[in-house]
């Protein structure tokens, strides 16, 4: 008998002894519940489900202080995004086991209220006389509903701005965009001249990053006059409008024509890397990055460039794109009266102030601005995010914009790869999407 | 040999990369050019993701015990059932068994979510065991496979001596399939240890999450740390290497006495 084969049955023997013991022990130990999977009504736990609400999060801090102060037990449900998330909300909600707050995805607002999930917060914000002047107008409205219901209520914001990295742009010798949003210049042939004279040969820095995905789809094509993706009531897909078609060539000639882009073959690998766009303007291989400022946090954290953020380039107009951490109350919610103090709390100054801590999300209160600052880190330009955020706009949400994703979204990988023009790949599929907009898809 | 070489270099590289991730600051890990060798070693990373993550680990490794112990039980009492008794309508509950496993889960997912919640085991451990220990499906058809490869001679022995049939069954035959238990115990094991769906529907409180749901909570919405992320990766990894450098030899042995070689 060797020593090899002595310590293999000495452990698989005490593993043994290991599983009878939590056999024996484990249903009286931990199989135990917890909240049951629901709200308990007034008084009892209160359950918010969400994601990305681990402890050291914001939200889950402003939650916490909202049942201290509420003296409620809360239980924050923390389950993780995307479409793990909707699966577990899914779920929930057909099962009758209702959370008594929800986080919601922007996208999916409508089309959950449409199908009867949602509570109408409109008799809420009456009886409490909310004034909307006190908010964001791209967030406070953003969850009105054709009927006039106010479906959700978003707390957070993510306008997208410019990230310049300010060291390339001195040893470039180029100047700075302007720290105003309302200021003139700073347009499309400054942006793409700016860009030529940072990129270095070889791939060691690239002018300019455009993330493709909502906020590039939004942001170049209203800013070349049309709604954006789908119209204001997102029936039609302008982003097969000349003014967008025009807008997404240009973005592609930056890398197809002008070479001062990653090739975007290599910017749809990198989407599947957890901070990629954020690492390579970080390390200095990317001099102009398009983002949300939710990227704030990171860059602070892991920069090891000095950078700063500006507005977006103009053409015929300088808007930006929004997105929003949205909160909802189920329509059979347990205590929907206390779902609706946690909203309050969560758009109110105490919880403000924590939600700006983080430099990047933008609590949605017109007050807020106050609180963005610059300290002795970066960007010294904080005040820009209020100025994003007043010049923001949402998507166009519809209640099939997900199912016309699926379809629009392959063909523009032929506007990016060069086998197609943006005119001829995106019009050949319009009749497609509007149809899918219009529920027949 | 030098194709082996190269085959075993390209399965490792994921596994590399992720250790080499694990010890580098957060910049280096999407470096470009990339780098292998971390510029720091920074262990610090591995003291940060285990911070937090041992409820996570224990609750994981009960949920493995249980499953494994309590489904190696049920699936050989059954295997040994279905390959060794006569009683009436044993080929018709048998085919009806592995028509089970043709369900997709997600068909039933609500109406067990409704009926978990009605007896009060949403947010427990229960459903994360429970039905995977009762209906042990693949393993009762691997270890009737392993039943029916040991000599009658040895049941009739035992029968001539004395034994009961549960004796028989204990004493004589479950020895003799030893390593289709180890099969079936690691396939449980990795079964268990992987799964992120069941807790992520079954369980609300963080406190009762398993080690997937901890990788992916390190996920943020915006952005991830990711040499952390890379650290709690590799820790979590370790219970199931060891398990498979302990067990491998009959791991091989059950699955190719059972008849599922390929």
């Amino acid at each position: 008998m060797t020593v090899d084969q002595v310590s293999r049955r000495s452990l698989l023997k005490t593993l043994g002894v290991a599983s009878g013991a939590a056999l024996i022990g484990a249903p009286l130990a931990g199989c135990g519940g917890g909240a049951g999977g629901s709200g308990s009504g007034s008084g009892g736990t209160f359950a918010f489900m969400s994601w990305d609400a681990t402890s050291d999060t914001q939200l889950y801090q402003v939650a916490q202080n909202w049942a201290e102060q509420a003296s409620r037990e809360i239980d924050v449900q923390s389950v993780p995004g995307g479409s793990d998330y909707e699966t577990k909300l899914r779920t929930v909600l057909s099962s009758g086991a209702h959370p008594d707050v929800i986080r919601i995805n922007d996208d999916f607002v409508q089309a959950y209220y449409s199908e009867g999930s949602l509570l109408d917060l409109t008799p809420y914000l009456e009886q409490d006389s909310i004034d909307a002047d006190d908010f964001y107008p791209v967030a406070f409205n953003f969850a009105k509903q054709a009927d006039g219901a106010h479906a959700a209520w978003p707390i957070m914001t993510n306008p997208g701005v410019i990230y310049c990295n300010v060291d390339a742009f001195e040893e470039a010798g180029v100047p700075l965009p302007p720290t105003d949003w309302d200021a003139d210049g700073w347009t499309w042939d400054d942006f793409l001249d700016a860009a030529t004279k940072l990129t270095k040969p070889g791939g060691e820095r690239w002018g300019a990053l455009l993330f493709h995905d909502t906020a590039l789809e939004t942001v170049w094509p209203i800013n070349n006059g049309t709604t954006g993706i789908y119209s204001e009531d997102a029936q039609s897909f302008t982003l097969a409008d000349e003014g967008s078609t025009d807008a997404l060539q240009w973005v592609a000639d930056l890398a197809l024509v002008h070479g001062v882009h990653p090739d975007f073959g290599t910017v749809s690998t990198g989407k599947s890397t957890p901070n990629w766009a954020q690492s390579l303007f970080g390390t200095g291989q990317v001099a102009m990055l398009l983002g949300l400022t939710s990227a704030i946090p990171y860059l602070r954290e892991n920069a090891e460039v000095n950078w700063d953020i500006f507005p977006p380039p103009q053409q015929a107009t300088r808007q930006t794109v929004n997105t929003m951490t949205v909160l909802a109350v189920p329509s059979e919610s347990p205590d929907p009266d206390a779902a609706w103090d946690f909203l309050k709390y969560c758009v109110g100054p105490e919880a403000a102030e924590i939600f700006a801590e983080s430099r990047g999300f933008v609590p949605v209160a017109t007050s807020s601005a106050e609180l963005f600052v610059a300290d002795d880190q970066a960007p010294q330009n904080l005040a820009m995010v209020s100025q994003a955020l007043a010049n923001a706009v949402n998507e166009n949400f519809g209640l099939y914009i997900e199912r016309a994703r699926t379809v629009y979204r392959p063909v523009l990988d032929e506007i990016w790869s060069g086998r197609q023009t943006a005119a001829d790949a995106l019009g050949g599929i319009r009749a497609e999407v509007e149809a899918i907009l219009a529920g027949q898809g | 040999m030098i194709t082996l070489i190269v085959l075993a270099g390209v399965f490792a590289m994921p596994l590399l990369w992720m250790v080499s991730a694990s010890l580098k600051p957060e910049n280096e890990v999407l470096a470009s050019p990339p780098t292998f060798i971390p510029s720091v070693f920074q262990w610090e990373n591995y003291t940060a993701a285990a911070d937090g993550l041992l409820p996570f680990f224990l609750n994981s490794v009960k949920l493995a015990v249980l499953n494994v112990t309590g489904l190696l039980f049920f699936a050989s009492l059954a295997g040994y059932g279905f390959a060794r008794l006569n009683f009436v309508g044993k080929n018709i509950a048998f085919a009806l068994l592995l028509a089970t496993a043709m369900i997709p889960s997600m068909v039933y997912l609500i109406p067990q979510y409704m009926l978990f919640r009605e007896i009060g085991w949403i947010d427990t451990h229960f459903p994360l065991w429970v039905p995977n220990v009762l209906t042990p499906v693949f393993g009762t058809f691997l270890l009737r496979q392993s039943f029916r490869g040991v000599p009658r001679e040895l049941e009739e022995a035992a029968k001539l001596d004395g034994a009961s049939i549960f004796g028989t069954f204990w004493r004589i035959m479950l020895p003799q399939v030893k390593p289709a238990l180890a099969a079936v115990g690691a396939l449980t094991f990795m079964a268990s240890w992987n799964d992120l769906f069941g807790p992520l529907i079954f369980l609300n409180s963080t406190r009762l999450q398993t080690m997937p749901i901890a990788l992916v909570l390190f996920q943020g919405e915006f952005f991830t740390q990711t040499n952390l992320m890379m650290a709690a990766a590799t820790l979590t990894i370790i219970p199931p290497l060891i398990l498979f450098f302990l067990a491998q030899r009959y791991f091989v042995q059950g699955i190719t006495m059972s008849g599922l070689k390929g």
